[in-house]
């Protein structure tokens, strides 16, 4: 079987980090707080280490650990509107469904309204600007788009939003491992989220975000146990435990170290290339025909290692079935959990065939996956 | 031929929702023939295993791979549980 669905969940996993996993479930849990460590550094402080190295954190403590971006984006967004009735956020029209969902239901409930931003009008400032209100209380923007691969200009826009003293969540789920990201370039009041188990090659379950030091605390979540300051009623007010509640994935988080290490080994960049070359030899490979639609990105030649495709009179669905059944190959089809994408490049509502690769993934596979559409252009 | 499993893989926004029925059998091409007898079917063999899609109007459509053991069955959303027991009934009793 290839694996060519990698935007969703990267795999293979170095065996490094299998490893890693696996020798954890192997050892006596070593929870910071609540086992001396017998080790040099427990895992959890390796884990916010290696963090620290690649994103270029210098303050560890300001990385929260979590299992993924998901949850990372439902924490800071419910955190930041909480308490602020009639409250305003803007956001663009390729997020993930990690981003609208939380949005709307705090919409539905507590009156937040939001100001949805097509990739144009986030490239022109202006409109940015335009659309910032006395009531805004966010921004939270896709670094890259999980369905066509445009990336936005987060830098300006992060400095835009220091300007006026607003934070900016960077959603980096589907950038980190492909692109650099230095938060020492970024102004303090970024809030960067990431997930472990795609570029980062960690297992599912692991991520995080970092909080700036411009950003004004909110109030956490969940409240729970952590293994220090036992006696107090209510969280303690100590970043990072502040936002880390309860028995931390420790296996998890010791994939995900591992993970980091490798990909810092491999480098990004070399990372990003390497998908980068595959998926440009994969278009060169598909004849040109007035049935294919290829969704490129806006603005950019990266295409962040993803590769959207419909075939006119054939359902993306049905596609994906074909690749999988007929060329044990694994794809992605539908909307990819980001809809409104869909209606601003004009694939609502069947969505698109993604094809999505990794530091794995090889020349020969690419081309395999190349075939197969130029037999599903010709079969029709 | 029977029907081993029928489950659920999602229900979708226009309110249809799709169901995938694993059979005891792989599939052949007389089975798919039978299965489109009175129906609409499209065969595309030009794939190494190929492809099928049977469409009964206003009812489902059937969507699958010779030598597969499964089926995918989009059905309608006017489509109820008697819908797929009838379509369940029907594959047992093909051969």
């Amino acid at each position: 079987m290839i694996y060519l669905n990698n935007a969703a969940t990267s795999f293979p996993k170095p065996h490094t980090v299998i490893e890693a996993v696996n020798n954890c479930l192997q050892q006596i849990p070593n929870e910071p707080g609540r086992v001396n460590a017998a080790q040099t550094m427990d895992i959890l402080s390796l884990c916010r280490y290696r963090i620290g190295e690649f994103f270029q954190i210098e303050d560890l403590n300001r990385i929260i650990l979590t299992p993924g971006s998901t949850y990372s984006l439902n924490y800071v967004i419910h955190g930041l509107a909480r308490d602020h009735s009639k409250a305003h956020c803007i956001t663009s029209v390729i997020e993930h469904n990690s981003v609208f969902r939380p949005l709307n239901h705090l919409a539905k409930d507590n009156n937040l309204s939001i100001t949805y931003l097509t990739p144009a009008e986030i490239f022109d400032l202006q409109s940015v600007k335009t659309a910032i209100k006395s009531s805004t209380r966010f921004i939270v923007l896709n670094q890259a788009s999980n369905v066509t691969g445009t990336i936005l200009p987060i830098q300006e826009i992060a400095q835009l939003c220091a300007e006026l003293e607003i934070p900016i969540i960077i959603d980096a789920s589907q950038s980190a491992g492909s692109m650099e990201i230095n938060v020492k370039e970024m102004p303090g009041n970024l809030i960067l989220v990431f997930t472990g188990h795609k570029g980062l090659m960690g297992p599912p379950g692991t991520g995080g975000f970092y909080i700036g030091p411009e950003v004004k605390l909110f109030e956490p979540i969940l409240q729970g146990g952590t293994g220090i300051r036992s006696d107090l009623l209510f969280q303690p007010n100590d970043l990072p435990i502040y936002y880390e509640a309860g028995t931390m994935n420790l296996p998890g988080f010791a994939g995900l170290a591992e993970g980091i290490r490798f990909v810092r080994e491999v480098g990004v960049s070399t990372i990003g290339r390497h998908k980068q070359r595959l998926l440009t030899h994969l278009k060169d490979l598909i004849k040109p025909s007035d049935a294919l639609t290829i969704y490129e990105p806006l603005d950019n030649n990266y295409t962040g290692g993803v590769f959207s495709f419909s075939i006119r009179d054939w359902k993306p669905d049905d596609i994906g079935q074909i690749f999988q059944e007929s060329y044990d190959i694994i794809v992605r089809t539908g909307l990819h959990c980001a809809p409104l994408i869909h209606q601003h490049i004009g694939s609502w509502p069947k969505g698109t065939v993604r094809v999505s690769c990794s530091w794995f993934t090889t020349e020969q596979e690419i081309e395999k996956a190349g075939r197969v559409i130029n037999q599903l252009l010709r079969s029709k | 031929m029977r029907v081993v499993q029928v489950e659920t893989v999602e229900d979708c926004f226009d309110g249809s929702f799709i169901k995938e029925i694993s059979l005891s059998e792989a599939i052949s091409v007389e089975f798919i023939k039978k299965m489109g007898e009175g129906n609409s079917l499209e065969y595309f063999p030009d794939f190494p295993r190929p492809f099928f899609r049977i469409e009964k109007k206003n009812f489902y459509q059937i969507k699958g791979v010779l030598k597969s053991r499964s089926i995918r069955v989009i059905f309608n959303r006017q489509c109820n549980s008697a819908c797929i027991e009838s379509l369940v009934s029907f594959i047992n009793n093909l051969f």
